[in-house]
């Protein structure tokens, strides 16, 4: 085969479908770049007319189709996988999941006439009866249950470390089995898995003139080797919430989307109409954005992935601090003169006019660290965390449709490690919370349940860099049971060794 | 009937009938456009052992009519039993006959070797395989011209 030139490599591909394709790529170097050159139309048609009519290619069949490596489509048998062209692994079928939106959407509450927003006194703002939704409708949510086996197992199950327990059941409502790690909660020098299975990584390039960039890798655990498939500069910053169904950064004007169906990066621009510092946050198509007027704005992403519309803008005179979402609400935490509160704004997502103010007493803000996520339609999970003095390490849950704090774990006695915060995510069923931090391990949080449950995390070794892995959430005869999955070492040192660049 | 005259690298010579050797449209646009009717051709890139296989090819189709100027779409699989037969071959000899096919520029013996390769690759169920059936190295990593190349790429994209 080595001595067939690239073109008659082409002819031969040409007769191959895609299924083989997809298994030619992992053969050599050489074959792959015979697929990445060759541009050979018999190739393309077999992939665009499988690929879902939301996907427009035009663009990624003029150049940027050099950088697709992979993409999910959706064929009328159900999820397929299709390799466009080289590098092809997908390490986690986050898109084999279901997604089974729930009919239930939480209402969006009824805004006191009397609510002064920035003096606001009260601890927590009183809502009339009516507007609270009762506890019945979180459990209209109804779940999908698909084996384990079959979903997370299939071709690539070597990834894994150790089998799955044959009986256990994974819960997915929306999004996946992957925990997904905010991006901005992980020091950047170690490995970031995204919930796609490309693996995000910041580098100090060789080049001592080069700034630090993101490279986006991906492990293909057949051959034990990763791939590198894209670049960002060092510039652009993450925006990416819980969540959100997009992986972005930005710069100024600059948005990246990482697409995780199209495996590429992708890159737009959002205006904005005042210079310095602002926020930016994803969630499913939205992107909210802030700048530093305090005004605030939401973008939809449209399909077709060019330029994101405004939806609205608003103003209303707070200083805010930080921004994130939900399908239904807008969160901001407000700047405030007295430390001994924090405060957040909730905006109404269709019109961006206030729900609610509500003001938390735990943190000294001075000297902590509050780290907030919206994690559910119906959950607010608030990080306290005090970096300065006695150690305070808390995590309370705010119900999103009362407004009241169910639960305040303590984690004061974990051991807090700069750069290594707690992250908190919704478990599967979104009834709970999965709170952990790098070092100390898991704690779930089922306060729908009456349930408290602290589970300590296996053993790792603090030191060791770029602990790359994910928690899976089982369920088996009503009793929840958290396992971390880890990648293989040996991946480790084949991504140190052979990606773009050391680090 | 008009012959033509084939040398081949290792220097053996071939007289064949102008109607079998014109399915080469290398060797027809020689002959018309050049007129070399008497002068040996030399095929500095095939051997006998290859051109034997070659001309079986052609005396198989030498009735067939003009391929259509479109290619037809046919299955992997999609060849008479001839050709099929005459494609069992070692997978080294199987890549010089493409090479053959390709430098003399005989399209259906070039489709049925491009497929009969692509059959193979199907019946293999990884890519182990297929590296052992082809004898194929492993080449994981990129040279540093390729990652040069490909960073020059990302960033003309990503600015």
């Amino acid at each position: 085969m080595q001595q067939l030139p690239q073109e008659l490599k082409t002819e031969i591909f040409s007769y191959l479908q895609i299924q083989d394709l997809f298994k030619m790529e992992r053969v050599c170097r050489s074959w792959k770049r015979t697929l990445l050159d060759s541009g050979d139309n018999s190739i393309w048609a077999a992939v665009i007319c499988q690929v879902s009519p939301q996907f427009k290619l035009p663009e990624l069949l003029e150049e940027n189709w050099r950088l697709a490596c992979a993409s999910y489509c959706r064929a009328q048998s159900g999820w397929k996988r299709f390799g466009i062209e080289t590098n092809s692994y997908i390490a986690h079928q986050v898109d084999l999941f279901a997604i089974q939106e729930s009919n239930v959407q939480p209402p969006i509450l009824a805004l006191e006439d009397t609510l002064d927003i920035p003096n606001h006194s009260d601890e927590e703002d009183s809502l009339s009866e009516e507007s609270i939704p009762s506890s019945e409708t979180v459990s209209q949510i109804s779940f999908e249950e698909r084996n384990v086996k079959d979903i997370v197992m299939g071709e690539e199950n070597d990834i894994f470390e150790g089998a799955l327990p044959q009986d256990h059941k994974v819960i997915s409502v929306e999004g996946s089995y992957t925990v997904p790690m905010e991006a901005e909660n992980i020091p950047s020098s170690n490995p970031i898995l995204l919930h796609d299975g490309t693996i995000c990584i910041s580098v100090m390039l060789n080049d001592p003139n080069a700034a630090q960039d993101i490279i986006f890798c991906r492990v293909n655990p057949k051959s034990n080797f990763v791939e590198s498939i894209a670049v960002i500069p060092e510039r652009f910053s993450s925006m990416t919430s819980s969540h959100s169904k997009w992986f972005g950064w930005h710069f100024e004007d600059q948005i990246i989307l990482w697409n995780s169906s199209l495996q590429l990066p992708l890159r737009t621009t959002l205006a904005r109409k005042n210079e310095g510092w602002l926020s930016r946050r994803l969630f499913q198509d939205y992107i909210l954005q802030l700048d530093n007027r305090d005004e605030i704005s939401l973008w939809k992403i449209s399909k077709d992935l060019s330029t994101p519309k405004l939806l609205w803008e608003v103003n209303h005179s707070v200083s805010i601090l930080s921004v994130d979402m939900n399908s239904s609400l807008i969160v901001c935490e407000l700047n405030s003169d007295d430390f001994t509160f924090s405060k957040f704004l909730f905006l109404n997502i269709d019109t961006g006019e206030i729900v609610k103010c509500l003001k938390i007493p735990h943190l000294h803000r001075s000297n902590g660290h509050v780290e907030f996520s919206v994690v559910s339609r119906f959950h607010l999970v608030v990080n306290f965390r005090v970096l300065d003095g006695p150690n305070a390490n808390y995590v309370s849950v705010i119900d999103l449709h009362t407004f009241q704090t169910l639960c305040t774990l303590d984690m004061t006695s974990t051991h807090i490690i700069p750069n290594c915060p707690v992250t908190i995510t919704l478990t599967e069923d979104e009834l709970g919370w999965v709170v952990w931090d790098n070092y100390n391990g898991i704690h779930m949080l089922y306060p729908g349940a009456g349930k408290v449950i602290s589970k300590k995390a296996p053993n790792k070794d603090p030191t060791v860099e770029g602990v790359m892995g994910f928690w899976l959430l089982f369920e088996k005869e009503g009793m929840y049971d958290a396992k971390w999955w880890k990648i293989p070492e040996q991946n480790y040192d084949i991504l140190r060794n052979n990606a773009l660049c050391s680090f | 009937m008009a012959s033509v005259k084939l040398t081949t690298s290792d220097d053996k010579e071939y007289t064949l009938d102008r109607e079998l050797i014109f399915q080469s449209n290398l060797i027809k646009n020689m002959v018309t456009d050049l007129d070399v009717f008497d002068a040996p051709i030399p095929l500095p890139n095939v051997t006998s052992s290859t051109l034997d296989i070659v001309i079986k090819y052609l005396k198989i189709h030498k009735d067939d009519p003009p391929p259509p100027d479109k290619p037809i779409e046919k299955a992997v699989d999609d060849m008479i039993d001839e050709d099929k037969e005459l494609m069992k071959l070692e997978f080294n000899i199987m890549a010089d006959v493409i090479l053959a096919a390709n430098y003399l520029d005989i399209p259906g013996l070039l489709d049925i070797g491009c497929r009969t390769v692509a059959w193979h690759i199907k019946q293999c169920k990884d890519y182990h395989e297929i590296r052992e059936k082809f004898n194929i190295p492993k080449e994981l990593w990129r040279s540093e011209e390729e990652i040069a190349e490909m960073k020059k790429e990302l960033n003309g994209i990503l600015g």
